[in-house]
């Protein structure tokens, strides 16, 4: 499986966009995960994966292979995800202070967890996130998400006690 | 309420994907443009059209300042200067140039700071151009004029190997 990724993306860099197509069926599922999970929109997870894969193609010449291509393309995911976080946050216009009813995904047949990760206020949702599930450091995520690092620390905390509360009461 | 445990273990046991409802190859597809093979074939085009404008532009030149020609039924018209020939090439070559740099991927390390040396040969074709309108015939300033070109597009020639190699 390993030497038939290496063989596809050695032909997408060359410009064969069914080699690219390969890529994005065997990836599209983890970057569209990523998505969700930060911005809890169906309609924009799937915008953000369409994004993520224009830049990924765009970017493909370029990787030179210090990394594999599934960390490589994770990271363009989370910053394309984290770029229309920020949008929406310029365009929300109201402080984030009360866990808010997102009500944007009604996605039954997910786990529990799952759809209380998508119930999190927006900043402690995208923290949570990028810090228990994408792997990120507080001050990582500071730089990306444009907060101070002692914000994420509590956003994530009050993430985690949001979510056990949550996940306890169903 | 879930201990910190038992909350770790839920997140642990998280799917590592979940799939789009839809498929978004369709519309992901048609935004993906084309690779441009940056070959040395359009710059192989700019260099000669240079080398060639290099070439014969001496031996066109006049003995004297011309304002106006004389065409077959004997009507005065003004003459093409050289200045003229001069800016429309140059325009040509930035405008080819322009193009050749936007389509590149990735400026590769070592030329972060192009545009400022493309801008340096600008201004600096520019107060030549300029001097060449006070004296439109001097060989000197011509020729500084070319030698400037013919450096700014080896430059850019070498931008797109480096490019390339990288």
């Amino acid at each position: 499986m390993q030497q038939q990724l290496e063989t596809w993306v050695h032909q997408a860099k060359k410009g064969d966009q069914q080699a690219f197509y390969q890529l994005y069926h065997q990836f599209k599922g983890r970057v569209y995960a990523i998505c969700l999970r930060l911005l809890a929109d169906r309609g924009q997870a799937e915008d953000a994966t369409q994004e993520a894969f224009v830049r990924a193609w765009q970017q493909l010449p370029g990787f030179r292979g210090d990394s594999s291509f599934s960390t490589w393309l994770h990271s363009i995911s989370s910053r394309t995800a984290v770029d229309i976080w920020r949008k929406n946050k310029v365009m929300r216009l109201v402080v984030d202070e009360e866990p808010e009813e997102q009500g944007y995904v009604d996605a039954p047949e997910m786990p529990q967890l799952e759809q209380a990760i998508l119930r999190l206020p927006s900043q402690a949702r995208a923290v949570f996130v990028l810090f228990a599930l994408e792997g990120y450091q507080h001050n990582e995520i500071a730089e990306m998400l444009g907060i101070a690092e002692g914000s994420s620390k509590a956003q994530y905390h009050r993430a985690r006690q949001l979510l056990r509360s949550w996940v306890d009461e169903n | 309420m879930k201990t910190e445990q038992q909350l770790d273990a839920m997140i642990s046991q998280l799917a590592p994907a979940i799939e789009p409802q839809r498929d978004l190859w369709p519309e992901l597809s048609a935004r993906l443009e084309p690779r441009q093979r940056r070959g040395y074939g359009s710059w192989m085009g700019v260099a000669a059209a240079a080398v060639l404008t290099f070439w014969f532009w001496p031996q066109q030149l006049p003995t004297a300042p011309q304002d106006v020609v004389t065409n077959a039924q004997g009507q005065s018209m003004p003459a093409v200067s050289l200045l003229d020939v001069s800016r429309q090439l140059g325009l040509q070559l930035e405008q080819e140039q322009t193009r050749q740099l936007k389509a590149l991927q990735q400026i590769p390390d070592g030329f972060t700071d192009w545009a400022q040396q493309i801008a340096i040969w600008n201004k600096a074709q520019a107060q030549i151009e300029l001097a060449l309108q006070f004296q439109p015939d001097n060989q000197k300033l011509i020729q500084q004029l070319q030698r400037l070109q013919q450096q700014q597009l080896s430059y850019i020639a070498k931008l797109v190997e480096t490019s390339e190699l990288t």
